[in-house]
């Protein structure tokens, strides 16, 4: 009798303790995430990612950003939805949306500190003077892509904000939609395939200038060449090729209320290098790097990358 | 296309997204940012002839850039004869301009041409005749 007695308590304990291994407090244990439930490790110790805050938005490769109140309909892995109505920001992990907290580094950036970003009513914001202040949309992804419809102006207001070491890409698009203020430093390249053989420039901010000039080295075969122009509404960044096959790799400068630039890439025709600077003012007003043109007409690049350094 | 212009430190600005105008930036319609100049007074379109100046300003910049690249290519050729001028050696200043008579010639050809584009360029009456004016030598 004292044996069963024993051995039903043993047992009792044992269901008492399968029952504490998958609830603590109500509470489910579970590999998977969803709201209440507590991670547990796989067979390799190892929890899954879900479940981890994102301490940085570089962890993840590339991501493209929504802004929009409806969840959108057609994400795909590690895309980013920035809801418009609640400034919640989420990635998607390939079945659910896993919500971020974005307020944190922010707060780590050097536009905050010098007060020219803040948090106001739950909403990123973002002024050059500190005057005028315009709403930017944080993202996931160490390459972000905006979605969003450059002939649309009701997408205007679609600008990124990228903290440093987070690259935009512009792909088929005019504007580089990423919010950009003194003090800043960038770094891009490019491929497009808009002929010309004289400036290829930015708006800065989608805003047009006066004095925007720019100067120009190259080489072509062993012939060599210099030239310059001034008096742009654009600020120039290379003097290009007249064929529809132009690149370059280049630097945005945006400091002390210019922007600034230096590039090298593809000149004249053929196998011809030119090395470029170019200057303009910075809107005082303007918040983010601006729309592409050439020779002062709009004009999509096919594919460009620039990264935020500093 | 509808753009907000506005005036700043002595610079115009111009921007088709309302948003980033100021309250009192000034409304047109016109079909290219360069359309508008700041005049010191107001913000107004460009008459005919500011934009004919502008486009010859241009037009002579990228000519004179131009003849440079040309000329930069036979530069040597001066170089050769200038450094046997120097030395006094005139029997090789006159081997170096019988060697290099297509050279010398062709340089010639290109001043020439310059000058004719110059004066086709100052001497154009709209900006249509003006951007008919092809910059390349074909000597």
């Amino acid at each position: 009798m004292e044996f069963l007695r024993k051995t039903m308590s043993t047992l009792s304990d044992t269901v008492k303790n399968a029952e504490n291994a998958y609830k603590l407090n109500g509470f489910r244990a579970s590999l998977t995430p969803a709201p209440n439930v507590i991670p547990v490790a796989n067979d390799q110790s190892i929890i899954h990612q879900d479940f981890l805050p994102l301490f940085t938005p570089l962890s993840i490769p590339y991501s493209q950003l929504y802004i929009q109140a409806a969840t959108p309909s057609s994400a795909r892995l590690y895309d980013s939805w920035y809801n418009i109505d609640t400034n919640e920001l989420f990635y998607f992990n390939g079945s659910v949306w896993i919500k971020v907290d974005w307020t944190k580094w922010v707060q780590n950036d050097i536009w905050y500190r010098l007060g020219k970003l803040r948090i106001s009513n739950g909403q990123l914001q973002i002024s050059n003077d500190t005057t005028n202040w315009y709403q930017v949309f944080p993202a996931l992804g160490r390459t972000v892509e905006v979605i969003a419809d450059d002939t649309n102006s009701a997408d205007n207001f679609k600008i990124a904000y990228l903290t440093v070491g987070q690259t935009l890409l512009v792909r088929g698009k005019n504007l580089a939609r990423a919010a950009a203020i003194v003090p800043s430093l960038w770094v891009g390249n490019y491929y497009h395939t808009y002929a010309g053989e004289y400036w290829f420039g930015i708006f800065p901010s989608n805003v047009a200038i006066s004095d925007g000039y720019g100067s120009w080295v190259g080489l072509s075969g062993s012939s060599a060449g210099a030239g310059y122009t001034s008096s742009r509404n654009f600020v120039p960044i290379q003097e290009q090729a007249s064929e529809a096959h132009n690149w370059a790799k280049f630097s945005i400068q945006i400091m002390n209320n210019k922007m600034t630039t230096a590039t090298t890439g593809h000149g004249t025709s053929g196998a011809s290098i030119d090395s470029c600077i170019g200057s303009g003012t910075f809107p005082s007003a303007g918040y983010f790097l601006g729309s592409f043109c050439y020779e002062g007409t709009k004009i999509n690049v096919d594919y460009l990358a620039i990264t935020r350094q500093g | 296309m509808k753009v907000y212009a506005w005036v700043e430190n002595g610079q115009l600005f111009t921007t088709d997204d309302k948003n980033l105008a100021p309250f009192d930036a000034i409304e047109f319609e016109i079909e290219s940012f360069d359309e508008l100049i700041w005049d010191g007074t107001q913000i107004r379109l460009k008459t005919h002839d500011e934009k004919l100046q502008e486009l010859k300003t241009q037009k002579l910049l990228e000519l004179k850039t131009y003849v440079a690249s040309l000329l930069a290519q036979t530069d040597y050729v001066i170089t050769k004869i200038a450094e046997a001028q120097i030395l006094n050696d005139t029997a090789e200043v006159v081997a170096l301009k019988q060697k290099y008579l297509a050279q010398l010639q062709q340089r010639k050809a290109i001043r020439q041409w310059n000058e004719q584009m110059k004066q086709a360029i100052q001497n154009a009456q709209s900006l249509n005749e003006l951007m008919s004016i092809i910059i390349e030598f074909k000597g």
